[in-house]
């Protein structure tokens, strides 16, 4: 059996709600289920995230994988490596999905074929977090956090773009040239590899349609992730 | 259970290593009967502490695996349900040997190492055929996982189930370059299983991997002995097959 086109990396901590709803959208995905791969990384959850994932093993082309607490970077490191397609998607576990994300990835792909190309994509925000002044504020104003403000669909991008939340990567590339620093146990990991695939001519295609939103967390709030190009 | 396990090395007597603290680290396991034979290769004195498990002085030039198949042929290789094959510039952690065999049983990995630190070096050379690739750095959050690579060193074991697969070592590439690809492709044949023990990782930091060779000769080794062997590709080896977690 030949392997996917795509293996989607979704690694998660403790946020099973959020993970149940990432998982529904990702069963509306256009790609055809024979076309890519689903790999859940548990970070050493201890809520209910095995049952949510093996609640979702019959309806999508899913593999789960735990590992004891050891935070994002080598969680996506596991993710790498137990991966079998050539395009890596890295995923959040609060990102619903749009439903053409996966095949408007791997449509840009097919257009920049050679392995120093990665796809970022777009994330929007769900209407309760869009509202909140702080989030206006880093987003647009401060532009610390996704701040797409001065990019457009289609520019080929430099190395500060590679968002690890919502990028996708030639598995080959990272397979030579480097994967996650294990140090970063959350943030900085994407910006710290993507500096280092930079010395290999790391580009970042920026494609608007592959879409996903941000979930509003019911008691948390946001998760800190930083994507911007500004504050690197 | 004990094991009863053959450790075999090649230390250098010119340059620095940890040679005296490994062979006292991998005599004190206490559930493991260990025999240690090592070759000290270099014109200086053989180290005290080490004498009575250094079979013999080489004075160079002299290649690494025909020294350790050397070591082999004279052991009673029937005697032991693992051989482990060790340089001496590593340092491994605190009760290495029984925790690692445990891993190594438990997980039913006929050919393993453990993983790197990280602060070990991985200068990500495997394209070139050279250990230290990022892949074999300790992944923080398993005790281990099944593979389709183990490096030929700094060090690896391999189970008696295992030993005609993989002794004696092919001297056609005698610094060992391109095992690695071969014998992923060994084991799968043979219906076994390989793998990295995440869960004692050692330290390999004090000679840089492939520091000392020339890279066009072991490349073009290793071009050569690949050419006539099944074997699989940079592209096919770095995968988790089943990963597994405390």
């Amino acid at each position: 059996m030949s392997p996917p086109s795509l293996s989607a990396i979704l690694c998660t901590f403790n946020r099973a709600e959020l993970l149940s709803q990432t998982l529904e959208s990702i069963l509306g995905q256009t790609l055809d289920r024979s076309n890519f791969e689903l790999i859940v990384i548990d970070d050493g959850s201890m809520d209910d995230t095995r049952k949510v994932v093996e609640s979702f093993e019959r309806r999508l082309p899913l593999r789960y994988a735990y590992q004891a607490n050891a935070g994002l970077a080598s969680a996506r490191n596991h993710g790498i490596y137990r991966s079998q397609a050539p395009l890596l998607l890295f995923l959040d576990d609060d990102d619903l999905c749009s439903p053409n994300l996966f095949e408007e990835h791997l449509k840009t792909h097919v257009q920049y074929p050679d392995n120093h190309f990665a796809v970022l994509g777009y994330i929007g925000f769900d209407p309760n977090l869009a509202q909140k002044p702080l989030l206006h504020y880093v987003t647009e104003v401060g532009c610390y956090l996704f701040s797409y403000s001065n990019v457009k669909h289609g520019d080929v991008l430099d190395y500060p773009y590679f968002w690890g939340g919502c990028c996708s990567c030639k598995r080959k590339f990272l397979i030579d040239y480097g994967v996650f620093n294990p140090v970063f146990r959350f943030g900085c990991e994407d910006i710290e590899l993507a500096y280092r695939l930079s010395k290999n001519n790391l580009k970042v295609v920026y494609n608007a349609r592959a879409a996903s939103t941000m979930a509003a967390t019911t008691n948390r709030g946001t998760r800190p992730r930083r994507r911007s190009c500004c504050s690197s | 259970m004990s094991n009863s396990v053959l450790i075999v090395g090649v230390y250098l007597l010119d340059k620095p290593s940890y040679i005296r603290q490994i062979k006292s680290d991998l005599s004190r396991s206490s559930r493991s009967e260990v025999e240690q034979r090592w070759v000290g290769l270099g014109t200086g004195s053989i180290p005290e502490e080490i004498a009575d498990v250094t079979v013999r002085k080489v004075i160079p030039p002299a290649m690494k695996f025909p020294l350790l198949n050397q070591l082999l042929a004279e052991a009673k290789l029937d005697d032991f349900e693992f051989v482990l094959v060790c340089d001496d510039d590593i340092v491994l952690p605190e009760n290495f040997l029984d925790r690692y065999l445990d891993s190594v049983t438990r997980y039913g990995f006929v050919l393993a190492q453990p993983a790197r630190t990280h602060d070990s070096f991985s200068p990500h050379m495997i394209v070139d055929g050279f250990s230290g690739h990022p892949f074999v750095e300790q992944l923080d959050g398993l005790v281990a996982r099944q593979t389709r690579f183990v490096e030929i060193g700094p060090i690896f074991s391999v189970h008696r189930s295992a030993f005609e697969l993989i002794f004696p070592f092919d001297e056609t590439s005698p610094m060992g370059w391109g095992y690695d690809f071969v014998w992923p492709q060994l084991i799968a044949n043979a219906g076994l299983k390989m793998g990295i023990i995440d869960a004692v990782p050692i330290a390999h930091s004090l000679r840089k991997s492939g520091f000392y060779y020339q890279h066009d000769k072991a490349r073009a080794e290793m071009k050569e002995f690949l050419a006539h062997r099944p074997h699989l590709s940079p592209d096919e080896v770095f995968f988790i097959i089943e990963s597994y977690a405390a």
